[in-house]
């Protein structure tokens, strides 16, 4: 068991909701979500992503404790989230291509492109 | 040779409607370009091994393509077509295989298409082996990229085909790590999917909340090659700090720390020069604010290139008015990423190109459908928009050939 840094610690509160694994799934909770409560999220994890990576940063990518990853999850979440909140201010890209129908084929464990998904 | 596409004579810039929405000018393109020319498939290093294989799906061509490496290490690709009664022999899209069986009665070929196993065939009287084989297809490697071409005696080698090179070659040859890969149908033509990809005027208005004046446009003035074939043009991009309306977000200043994946800070001057990490880069002008190249290779693939990262679009044909857009994403370094922090500054490319991308699809569904609204029966192509004219032009003497 990986001890779970104390400055981590008040991100605890977020995990349930918002530390989801795969891109779908973060990309359908972004869209299902209101603007302000993107805006929430971000504006109170952002203090935290310089150290997330820092403590994620000391494992090999494959190799992050089970305990960790969620961290990492969140600090996806704000990527996925990251143009909806600073550019658009919407949780869809008003008159875009709805993106409900761009499929990630890279998502697939043995995807015809060979990514290699994490976790 | 390679010209700037300055002072179009105006009969140049004006583009017949019809070649976008008539039926019969896209089974045209079909047989006369799509079957004739080279055909961007998949990286050679996908399938490094004996038996690796994959499978690409030609839609409107009515062709799928199983394209594998044989244990003498060659890549060949064959029609997914058993020569019994039609069947595809590789049902997968990928994998590795000592041969392909069909599954209908059970005929099975080596990975040189030998047919090697005929089920009861002392019933196939007069039926030899050899016309029982896989057909094959002609297929070549250039850039890295896995080609094919489905004409019998092709007019031209890859290599004579890819002209002018522009250093392309050697820059996409380099060892480029897969790093996404999506997929969507849209409902338009495929030239119109790609023309809204090779020009940078539409920056400030279409991506005015994602990227409008971070490119100046007065700068945007392609560089078309009318006497080469695949390469059709590209045009260069250039950073304008004066401009930008979008600095970089606090994430992406964070991503930018971690790996090599950067983003302007037009409050930075130092930022603003981006360092081109790719060794045999290719940002052509050598200028220090060189932002993105994007190219236009016939027939349908289109090349973003920006620093340390490149994405290649393929524009499918299905109909005249559906298109199937795939997008794959490459970074240089670091590969594969060592760390999560590498791994995030990846996931800020690929999500931006994502929903930026999503941006640029906006228009094609609502354009297509107005093509038959009647009055207008042109398009206008400026001089930045050159590289679309230029493709427009190469397509037009193909379907010219007998
Ligand atoms: S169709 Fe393939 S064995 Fe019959
Ligand atoms: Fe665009």
């Amino acid at each position: 068991m990986a001890e779970i840094p104390e400055k981590l610690r008040p991100l605890d509160i977020f995990l349930g909701e918002w530390a989801l694994s795969s891109e779908s799934a973060r990309l359908a909770k972004r869209q299902q979500s209101t603007y302000e409560e993107l805006r929430g999220l971000h504006d109170a994890v952002l203090p935290y992503l310089r150290d997330i990576m820092a403590c994620l940063n000391a494992y090999p990518l494959y190799e992050i404790p089970a305990e960790l990853k969620p961290y990492g999850y969140l600090a996806l979440m704000l990527a996925d989230i990251d143009l909806a909140v600073n550019r658009w201010r919407s949780p869809t890209i008003p008159h875009g291509f709805s993106l409900n129908r761009v499929a990630p084929l890279h998502e697939k464990p043995n995807n015809v492109f060979g990514v290699k998904p994490w976790p | 040779m390679n010209k700037p596409e300055e002072g179009l004579a105006p009969a140049r810039a004006k583009i017949p409607i019809e070649r976008y929405s008539s039926d019969a000018h896209f089974r045209k393109e079909i047989e006369k370009l799509f079957r004739r020319t080279w055909l961007n498939i998949c990286r050679a290093d996908r399938i490094p091994e004996p038996g690796d294989y994959i499978v690409q799906d030609l839609y409107a061509l009515d062709v799928s393509v199983i394209i594998v490496r044989g244990t003498d290490k060659r890549i060949r690709a064959f029609y997914n077509m058993c020569p019994h009664r039609g069947n595809r022999v590789a049902m997968d899209q990928c994998g590795n295989r000592r041969g392909f069986k069909c599954l209908f009665h059970g005929w099975t070929y080596d990975l040189n298409g030998a047919c090697v196993a005929m089920p009861g065939e002392k019933f196939f009287p007069g039926v030899e082996r050899s016309d029982a084989r896989l057909v094959e297809i002609h297929s070549d490697v250039w850039g890295g990229f896995v080609h094919i071409n489905l004409e019998e005696n092709p007019e031209k080698t890859l290599v004579e085909y890819m002209v002018p090179q522009n250093g392309l070659d050697g820059y996409l040859e380099q060892t480029w790590y897969p790093n996404f890969h999506y997929q969507a149908e849209v409902n338009c033509n495929w030239k119109l999917m790609i023309d809204a990809q090779i020009e940078f005027y539409h920056f400030d208005a279409l991506h005015e909340a994602s990227l409008a004046g971070a490119a100046s446009v007065r700068d945007h003035i392609p560089e078309v090659f009318p006497d080469g074939d695949g390469i059709i043009g590209h045009t260069e991009g250039y950073f304008s700090p004066e401009t930008a309306k979008h600095p970089p977000t606090d994430v992406q200043m964070i991503a930018q720390e971690q790996g090599n994946a950067v983003y302007f800070n037009p409050l930075d001057e130092g930022k603003a020069k981006q360092p081109i990490n790719a060794p045999n880069a290719i940002a052509m002008s050598g200028r220090d604010d060189w932002i993105a190249d994007s190219y236009s290779l016939l027939p349908h693939i289109v090349l973003l290139i920006q620093n340390n990262n490149f994405v290649i679009q393929r524009a499918w044909p299905v109909s005249v008015n559906k298109t199937i857009w795939d997008l794959q994403g490459f970074s240089f370094e670091p590969q594969p990423p060592s760390n999560f922090g590498e791994f995030f500054n990846l996931r800020m490319v690929q999500y931006g190109q994502r929903d930026v991308l999503s941006e640029d699809l906006s228009t094609l569904e609502v354009t297509q459908r107005n093509l038959g609204a009647g009055p207008i029966r042109n398009f206008h192509f400026s001089e930045q928009e050159g590289v679309l004219r230029q493709l427009q032009e190469r397509i037009e003497s193909y379907l010219a050939k007998p």
